[in-house]
């Protein structure tokens, strides 16, 4: 069965193209141009996936994002422009999943839904706990990092850091999700921590650090573990 | 004050007591000029270092001491013969008249070192008002300084927009002023209370603060005669002095606000042209260059080669994205001359981190440029905003890529001592000879014709982004060949360095 992604997008020419680009790529798509039709769509049609554009006629789309939450775990990409980091921060720790900036071309819009299907797909619960990508290991569990056949040795809060990324791999974590787990509620504005210790991380981790393979910045925004 | 007043009184008896059991002691080898000469001494001492009443109070104590235990017939007050007398007279003129030499010495030392203080108080005032830059700061400063210095109460009024008096500060915080005095000293542009002509029965000096224009404000003063009992011209005048130090002040302020409005009013004129011009030119090349190969496809469908087709599908998409960038760089021009930087969303942010993803992107839109990038380990973070900063970076590659003639392009980001430099070279031809690099920075120079023509929009919010962080961006050709721009940033110490593990 082909998945059903919802596109609730009320300008008529990023429809077009989502809907063509999705289309295209063997999704079903439902489209909805406001939060009235896009609530009933969802309720109808029981998409596998949103993407909703922040900025409807009616209401805004963080009220879409509440909706969905509160009894569901389909999966939210947010759409939003350049400057609006603030919305895209606040949507993401509402509980969307992934956010894209227009302008977006076709390859960033498949790549981000592949991984949020993919990601609905795993039970939450029992997350994979160990990490693998190209020649990079995470065992969670038995709190170990290799890359090749080298033991890479962090410190606890490099490891608990790493770890946070690991839990869904490909997925944006913000800077506030990342501070509150890994160093606690009080530190949420410490975002000097997370700097310098992501920093020491990429050093013990990537090749080129200043061009990291794993461990992406999404400016402004936070983290996230290469997925794919 | 109680203690003070007894003291006082205690302070010649306790001189005289002593005086009187030395002279006693020596009695036998003295004269009775000896004990005269030990009983004026005590005088001068009281006049000296304790003033007036003392003095006096210690001569009339020292010639009942003397006319007691020395003069015969002794231990009686009784005086016997007109040498007695004249002895005892002259005792009681000389020590008066030495206390009152003295103590007017005293005075005048003490006047003359209130005078050095007040002077004093009045250059330390001038420094500190003369780093302030805001009226609030210099209404508080100075208060504290006139508080400081008299113990009183006082009030800094200026004109309100209608003219009438209105209070600024106060210190102690809360105290209040009769602004009718104020109102008065800002008409007929005097000071008023005790010491002068006018209300001099007040128990307030109020002094105008005056301009070539006329007074636009006032200072006040509360007097409490427990502080000072008898206000006189002299402080009057310590207290003019600093109201004048804080008038001089407020006015320089007011006029370098003025200065900054206008230039604010310029340059917002300026971006404004730069505005138009860029999105006259940035703008309608790539739509033209769009709208022309559209349609081309839509019309021409049929007779485009499979290969033209693509192309011009790339070209369209090439050119959409240069004019994303360039509707960037306007918006961003546009937010940062509206809200004078105000529009900053800093943060602590890793230069690793900026440099990485503008990178990455330049390299997904270019994978065809040769780019090398080296950032050394360890970069403080920065106080910055991360979003204008990689948009500045970002147009720096797009100039080496666009004018450096597809040479290789470096970007290296390293630490100089409380700096960090992050700079950009080609290997191209360099910047244009015979121009000053400093043109390359102006908001519009492409429409000039002149040399630096090509560089467009980018560049000027470049070195606005680089200002606005307190940092510097300069452009030169390198020794060895190619065009350098050199962007350098302050390190500031995060407030809390220590991170916890």
């Amino acid at each position: 069965m082909k998945p059903r992604v919802l596109v609730v997008e009320d300008e008529d020419e990023i429809a077009a193209f989502v809907q063509a680009s999705l289309g295209a790529a063997g999704y079903d798509v439902v489209r909805a141009v406001d939060l009235r039709s896009a609530t009933a769509r969802f309720r109808e049609r029981t998409p596998q996936l949103v993407i909703l554009d922040l900025g409807l006629p009616d209401a805004s789309g963080m009220e879409m994002i509440a909706m969905v939450r509160a009894q569901h775990r389909t999966p939210v990409i947010v759409l939003s422009a350049q400057t609006a980091e603030v919305d895209k921060i606040a949507a993401l720790d509402l509980g969307a999943d992934d956010y894209l900036t227009k302008p977006f071309g076709a390859g960033e819009l498949l790549a981000r839904v592949r991984v949020a299907l993919r990601h609905a797909a795993v039970p939450q619960a029992g997350t994979a706990p160990v990490f693998v990508l190209d020649d990079l290991c995470i065992d969670v569990p038995a709190h170990r990092v290799t890359r090749g056949d080298r033991h890479v040795h962090l410190t606890p809060v490099e490891f608990r850091l790493l770890a946070r990324l690991a839990v869904t791999p490909g997925r944006v974590v913000t800077h506030r999700q990342l501070l509150t787990d890994v160093w606690g509620a009080e530190y949420v504005d410490d975002t000097h921590y997370l700097r310098i210790h992501m920093g020491k991380l990429r050093a013990k981790l990537e090749d080129t650090p200043a061009e990291p393979r794993f461990l992406l910045t999404e400016t402004g925004i936070g983290y996230r573990l290469a997925g794919e | 004050m109680r203690a003070a007043r007894l003291t006082r009184f205690f302070v010649p008896l306790l001189l005289v007591l002593p005086v009187t059991a030395a002279a006693w002691y020596f009695d036998p080898l003295f004269s009775v000029a000896g004990a005269m000469l030990l009983y004026l001494l005590a005088v001068v001492w009281a006049a000296f270092f304790r003033g007036r009443f003392e003095s006096v109070l210690t001569a009339l104590l020292s010639v009942l001491a003397f006319n007691y235990f020395f003069l015969p017939p002794r231990h009686t007050f009784h005086i016997a013969d007109s040498r007695s007398w004249l002895a005892l007279i002259g005792l009681l003129l000389v020590s008066l008249t030495v206390a009152g030499l003295t103590a007017r010495l005293r005075e005048q030392k003490s006047r003359a070192e209130r005078r050095a203080e007040r002077s004093r108080q009045a250059h330390a005032l001038a420094e500190s008002l003369s780093l302030l830059s805001s009226v609030d700061e210099i209404g508080a400063i100075g208060l504290r300084a006139i508080h400081a210095s008299f113990g009183m109460p006082c009030a800094l009024v200026l004109q309100d927009v209608e003219g009438g008096p209105a209070m600024i500060a106060a210190v102690p915080d809360g105290a209040r002023f009769d602004l009718n005095a104020a109102r008065w000293s800002m008409t007929n542009r005097r000071p008023l209370g005790p010491a002068t002509p006018d209300w001099s029965e007040l128990a307030c000096w109020c002094v105008p603060l005056q301009s070539p224009d006329g007074a636009f404000g006032a200072v006040m003063m509360t007097l409490d005669a427990a502080i000072l009992p008898a206000p006189d011209a002299e402080d009057l005048g310590h207290l003019e002095t600093l109201a004048r130090q804080i008038g001089l002040a407020i006015q320089r302020e007011r006029a370098q606000q003025a200065r900054r409005e206008a230039l604010h009013a310029a340059e917002s004129e300026t971006v404004r042209n730069a505005l138009l011009a860029s999105i006259s030119h940035d703008m309608r090349t790539p739509l033209a260059a769009i709208v022309g190969a559209a349609s081309t496809l839509v019309e021409q469908a049929d007779a485009v080669s499979p290969q033209d087709r693509a192309r011009l599908l790339q070209g369209m998409l090439d050119e959409a994205r240069r004019m994303t960038r360039t509707a960037e760089n306007v918006l961003s021009l546009a937010r940062l001359s509206a809200s004078a930087g105000r529009a900053l969303r800093t943060d602590w942010e890793s230069v690793e981190e900026i440099i990485g993803t503008v990178v990455a992107s330049v390299r997904q839109r270019d994978p065809a440029l040769p780019l090398q990038v080296r950032v050394e380990p360890e970069l403080p973070p920065l106080h910055v905003d991360s979003g204008l900063l990689g948009q500045l970076l970002g147009n720096l590659l797009d100039n080496a890529a666009r004018h450096g003639g597809r040479s290789p392009v470096d970007m290296h980001a390293c630490r100089r001592a409380d700096v960090i430099d992050i700079v950009v070279r080609d290997h191209g031809p360099g910047l244009p000879r015979g121009i000053d690099p400093e043109k390359l920075f102006e908001p519009f120079v492409r429409g000039a014709k002149t040399a630096a023509a090509g560089y467009g929009l980018g560049l000027a919010i470049c070195r606005h982004i680089a200002l606005l962080h307190g940092g510097t961006l300069v452009a030169g050709n390198h020794p060895h060949g190619g065009a350098e721009f050199r962007l350098s940033l302050p390190v500031s110490a995060p407030v809390n360095a220590e991170t916890p593990a």
